[in-house]
């Protein structure tokens, strides 16, 4: 539920930090890996010990002007690292090398599109970002569950992992728009192969800024600084929260005061962090361990031209060219691997498609197209245009309701497809040459998702084939009339409904395996004459 | 380059007690009042000093952030083997004031 804002601006900025998947860490060559034993990814350069130097890592610079280009952004040839002093038992040098005053990537932008519960377009918009910076994450510290332990205990095999702090401009209007929002970069990682954007560890949290004003008020009002975020539910609620919170302050004449903020998913509120009430003075100066950093504008020009095409793009494609829906558009688009997949199989269908079609134009199946297109047709004539649409769709169709409840985000992220894509490309080819039926290809994928069998063998050894003979339909519907006669009858006497009946009856006679279309045409034809 | 944050105030703040107290706090260095008071003078004369420098005319000179004329250098993104870093947890030990069951241990932090 969005609150009701009528006299105030809700004013949203995201602090994003996401892991990078590089294999060590960001100044040192320990392993970045998870889930070993303690203290065990580190050395004299991340434990902090005096003299040990930094050396930068080449991947996590790539891959943060990897971003910076991805997100149209200014990707600077010559950055800096400072170090930002606190004293935090999670960080042995007492300071976390970030960037200030000179970050990789300056300025960016992020589309967002905002769609309703039926994944129907609401409204687009681009989130501009402020800056896009490469920092050493912190170490682990755990807390014994029983407050009378009066020791907590530090992990620092985390400890100077890189990660890239995105910084949006505060140009989102509502907790939607910063879920959207943060659901597209975290896409955008993962498509960049950047990021694992594994939230549940942490892999990719937030911090989200919240304000509100007066609307048509220029000036921003005083923001509070919500921490750690790393579940959409939880951005969404804690900026719910907040905007209920500051509202209720502002409307009685109170004041925000700014603050950093915790968010209790549990309560479902925010409440100030205690640690944080002395005001912070990190004492920024610039890295003396570290020189200049130097991106070249031909690693970036190479960068440029060996990017894969983003998600953003891939959706407007998957509109244009095959004519898919926003909501079928953003699914089919939403990660790399399942547009892999889609391309693919469609693909494959048209391919598919094409081959079959000389004796396919004199089969009856025909006007089988979905569209309701007179006959498919090569892509020289005007309707062949829409051959590549219509066998998308029904690929998409296949993978939305057949694929996607097989499929688990783990074996999407791993690529593990229960069925080739191929096998999807074969079936949507078939289904609009009116070969099957879509109850048989529902039939056909669980037999291949549960054997190593092809589509070519299920559909033999099952007999899963529509019967597009002519004569064959007519020999089953001449059978059907005789039998009701009474029905054919009431038909012929104005009772329209009566031809569903007879319809059905012929389909059961069939065994289910009349090409549809073919044979109410027939029956059609039958009773008018 | 073009910073993207300027530093706002060049005028150094006149330093005073309750800026000692900052400091104090923020570096973990417990002071004692007569501490305070003798390392409050040494910080005044140690500006005037520093002071010098803010007569130099910098307007048209880039910010020096090394004396090195060099570029940060890199290396690829590959693991050192665990037996090569050497780390075994009987020498971090050695270096930390509780290592135990391989983790430091510090006085209880939680933040809320
Ligand atoms: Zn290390």
């Amino acid at each position: 539920m969005e609150a009701k804002n009528l006299e105030f601006e809700v004013v949203i900025g995201l602090e994003v930090h996401a892991q990078l998947n590089t294999e060590t860490k960001l100044f040192c060559r320990c392993r970045t890996s998870f889930g070993e034993q303690a203290n065990m990814n580190v050395c004299p350069v991340c434990l902090g010990y005096p003299g040990a130097l930094p050396v930068l890592n080449e991947k996590a610079l790539v891959k943060a002007a990897l971003l910076g280009l991805a997100l149209q952004g200014k990707v600077n040839e010559q950055s800096l690292f400072e170090r930002k002093n606190y004293f935090y038992p999670d960080s042995p040098k007492a300071y976390q090398i970030s960037q200030l005053q000179y970050p990789i990537v300056s300025a960016g932008v992020l589309p967002i599109h905002l769609r309703n519960k039926n994944g129907e377009d609401l409204y687009s918009k681009e989130i501009q970002i402020e800056r896009v910076q490469l920092e050493e994450d912190a170490g682990k510290l755990m807390h014994s569950e029983r407050s009378e332990v009066k020791q907590s205990y530090v992990d620092l095999n985390r400890c100077s992992t890189p990660l890239l702090e995105i910084v949006s401009k505060p140009d989102m209007r509502s907790a939607a728009e910063a879920v959207e929002y943060f659901k597209s970069l975290r896409r955008l990682l993962i498509y960049l192969d950047i990021s694992d954007g594994n939230m549940q560890d942490g892999s990719m949290r937030c911090d989200v800024n919240v304000s509100l004003r007066a609307r048509g008020q220029k000036a921003l009002g005083t923001r509070t600084e919500t921490k750690n975020m790393n579940t959409f539910k939880g951005i969404e609620e804690a900026i719910q929260y907040e905007i209920v919170r500051q509202r209720a302050l502002l409307l009685s004449g109170e004041k925000v005061i700014q603050e950093t903020m915790l968010f209790n998913s549990n309560t479902g509120k925010t409440k100030p962090m205690r640690s944080k009430e002395e005001a912070q003075d990190y004492r920024y100066f610039p890295d003396p361990d570290l020189f200049t950093v130097f991106f070249s504008k031909e690693n970036l020009q190479s960068l440029k031209e060996a990017m894969p095409e983003l998600p953003d793009a891939k959706f407007h494609r998957y509109k244009q060219e095959f004519l898919l829906s926003s909501y079928d558009a953003a699914l089919m688009s939403s990660s790399k691997n399942l547009a892999g997949y889609f391309e693919h199989a469609s693909a494959e269908a048209l391919a598919l498609f094409k081959e079959a079609k000389p004796a396919k134009e004199s089969s009856a199946a025909g006007e089988s197209s979905a569209a309701g297109e007179s006959s498919p047709a090569g892509e020289s004539s005007p309707a062949g245009k829409l051959q590549g649409p219509l066998l998308a769709k029904r690929v998409c169709n296949l993978i939305s309701t057949e694929l996607l409840s097989l499929l688990t985000e783990v074996r999407l992220e791993q690529a593990l497809f229960p069925v080739p894509a191929e096998a999807i490309g074969s079936m949507a080819a078939m289904l609009e040459q009116g070969l099957i039926s879509s109850k048989m290809a529902k039939e056909i994928f669980k037999a291949l998702s549960e054997t190593d069998k092809t589509v070519e063998e299920i559909v033999l050894e099952r007999g899963l084939k529509l019967i597009c003979d002519e004569a064959a339909l007519e020999a089953i519907v001449d059978k059907v009339l005789a039998d009701h006669a009474k029905v054919a009858a009431d038909f012929k006497s104005g009772k329209a409904k009566a031809m569903g009946y007879l319809i059905g009856q012929a389909m059961k006679a069939s065994k289910g395996q009349a090409e549809p279309k073919l044979l109410s045409k027939i029956i059609q034809d039958k009773l008018k004459s | 380059m073009t910073p993207m944050t300027q530093n706002t105030s060049s005028k150094a703040k006149t330093p005073s007690l309750k800026m000692m107290e900052h400091l104090s706090k923020l570096s973990r260095i417990k002071l004692s009042d007569e501490e305070k008071q003798s390392f409050l003078s040494d910080l005044k004369h140690i500006l005037v000093f520093v002071e010098k420098i803010n007569e130099v005319d910098t307007e048209n000179v880039q910010p020096l952030y090394s004396p090195v004329e060099a570029f940060t250098p890199t290396q690829k993104d590959v693991a050192v083997a665990l037996n090569e870093q050497s780390m075994d947890h009987s020498k971090i030990a050695e270096n930390a004031p509780n290592f135990q069951l391989g983790y430091f241990v510090v006085p209880r932090v939680i933040e809320e």
